[in-house]
């Protein structure tokens, strides 16, 4: 009775496992899907409200996805001090801080440390252009790992499992 | 937020150092005037100051601070709030309005295009104007310009400093007060200064604020929409402008506006405005010709010209 509880415990931990690797490689796309939105926001701001960054900052975060909510919160706070050199300064900071820690595909990170270094510079023009261009950028790396998170989440599923047939075989 | 707090946060911080070191007040500055390599001239109760960091507000010029193209950078970021492209359509005109209806002026290159202005870089010049909500300061232009609780069609005229944007905004809250349904078009938000569409400066109960609208398309607008008995505008003088205004006057609307000018007969060199005095559109001029003190009467004449209280 105990050795069968025992193979179950120990077939469902290698599942568990699988499923929850699986899971992290899905949560990079989904991710990806909501930055985009959260860039989609901002885009709308600016190009129908000609708001400022520190309000349209302040705006997006109400409306988008929980986990980048400090993030903007950050921003549009320091920004509303008034005691900050840059936009740039602002936005790598809190970049660093609040959403290195959050996201998991590194080139995500990349893209929207090189937007910020351009955003708020010039006319409202240059201001869509350099949001879309992020845009674009998110889509690529979307589409690019897309098959092979289906590939991988596949590969940890059946890993997760095979892993604890295996440990139950060499236990018993 | 206390009157001026947003004059104070869009100044660069070596000068809020200096404001804050020697408790200069916001609320008793009129201008304040930047230019890059230029020691920074503040009119602190209608007399103009150097400001150092040893004397604080001082008339010697030796150890003035010196406006730096680094501080000019600093200050344009906090201006425009990171966000020169919010700014494009009122940099196109030489000058921005911030939070709190202060105006900020701009003078550098112009970068034109088919004959306009399209923007303006190299900016190295900025005068900041600074706004006030005196309460109460029309009272008594009220009763010059009314006729049983009615005000008249009424143009304030005025040099450019004297305080004509002060009186029209206590004007507007006093007939507003008074049970006259006032609509506003507020093109360059001065008059409301409205942050997010709500006025911040008390224009009345029965005023309704239409902010960042040009004044021609304005006023047609809340003619139309919601029908007030006075229509209030700042500074008319375009043809555009002054179509609009007979578009008002001819819906049997009160006309309260300003103008540039330093008399009466300084408004018929306007071609246009010359028509609304041919036309006797206002039935009172009020004169304001006292840089010294903001918002004092010089004359009122009626629209034959006679003048009526001195």
């Amino acid at each position: 009775m105990f050795k069968i509880i025992g193979i179950l415990l120990v077939v469902t931990a290698g599942i568990s496992f699988g499923f929850s690797k699986a899971g992290k490689e899905q949560k990079k796309l989904e991710q990806g899907i909501a930055l985009k939105r959260m860039l989609y926001l901002l885009q709308g701001e600016i190009r129908y409200g000609f708001t400022p960054l520190p309000e349209a900052v302040a705006v997006i975060a109400e409306k988008t996805a929980p986990e980048f909510r400090p993030f903007l919160n950050q921003i549009a706070k320091r920004l509303k001090s008034y005691r900050e050199e840059s936009f740039f300064a602002v936005w790598k900071e809190a970049l660093e801080e609040q959403l290195k820690p959050q996201i998991i595909e590194p080139k995500f990170l990349e893209i929207l440390m090189s937007m910020g270094e351009t955003i708020g510079y010039l006319d409202k023009e240059m201001q869509e252009k350099t949001i879309d261009f992020a845009i674009e950028q998110i889509e690529d790396v979307i589409f690019q790992m897309k098959d092979q998170v289906i590939k991988n989440c596949r590969m940890y599923r059946s890993l997760g499992l095979s892993f604890g047939l295996l440990v139950v075989i060499i236990l018993v | 937020m206390k009157e001026g707090r947003e004059v104070f946060q869009i100044l660069p911080l070596t000068i809020r150092g200096i404001l804050s070191k020697y408790h200069l007040e916001i609320e008793k500055m009129q201008e304040i005037r930047l230019r890059v390599q230029k020691p920074v001239l503040i009119r602190y109760e209608h007399q103009e100051y150097f400001i150092s960091e040893r004397r604080g507000l001082t008339t010697i010029r030796e150890g003035a601070q010196i406006f730096t193209k680094e501080e000019l950078r600093q200050a344009m970021e906090y201006i425009s709030g990171y966000s020169l492209y919010a700014y494009e359509e009122q940099m196109k005109q030489g000058y921005l309005t911030i939070q709190g209806g202060h105006r900020v002026g701009l003078a550098g290159s112009a970068v034109m295009e088919n004959g306009k202005i399209k923007t303006m870089k190299h900016i190295s010049c900025l005068n900041i104007r600074i706004a006030h909500q005196i309460k109460g300061c029309a009272g008594e232009m009220y009763q010059k310009c009314q006729s049983e609780g009615r005000l008249l069609p009424t143009l304030i005229v005025s040099p450019p400093g004297c305080g004509k944007t002060t009186l029209l905004r206590d004007l507007i809250r006093t007939v507003s007060e008074k049970g006259q349904t006032v609509g506003v078009v507020d093109e360059r938000s001065e008059i409301g200064a409205a942050y997010q569409g709500i006025p911040q400066n008390d224009l009345g109960i029965r005023t309704d604020l239409l902010d960042g609208c040009s004044k021609s398309e304005g006023m047609n607008l809340l003619i139309r929409s919601m029908a007030p008995e006075i229509i209030a505008v700042d500074e008319v003088g375009t043809r555009e402008d002054v179509d609009a205004l007979f578009f008002c006057a001819f819906r049997g609307c009160t006309i309260l506006a300003t103008a540039h000018g330093r008399s009466r007969e300084s408004l018929m060199k306007n071609p246009y405005m010359k028509e609304t005095l041919k036309k006797k559109m206002f039935q009172r001029y009020v004169i304001l010709d006292h840089r010294e003190e903001p918002g004092k009467i010089k004359k009122i004449f009626d629209e034959n010209g006679v003048e009526l209280y001195v």
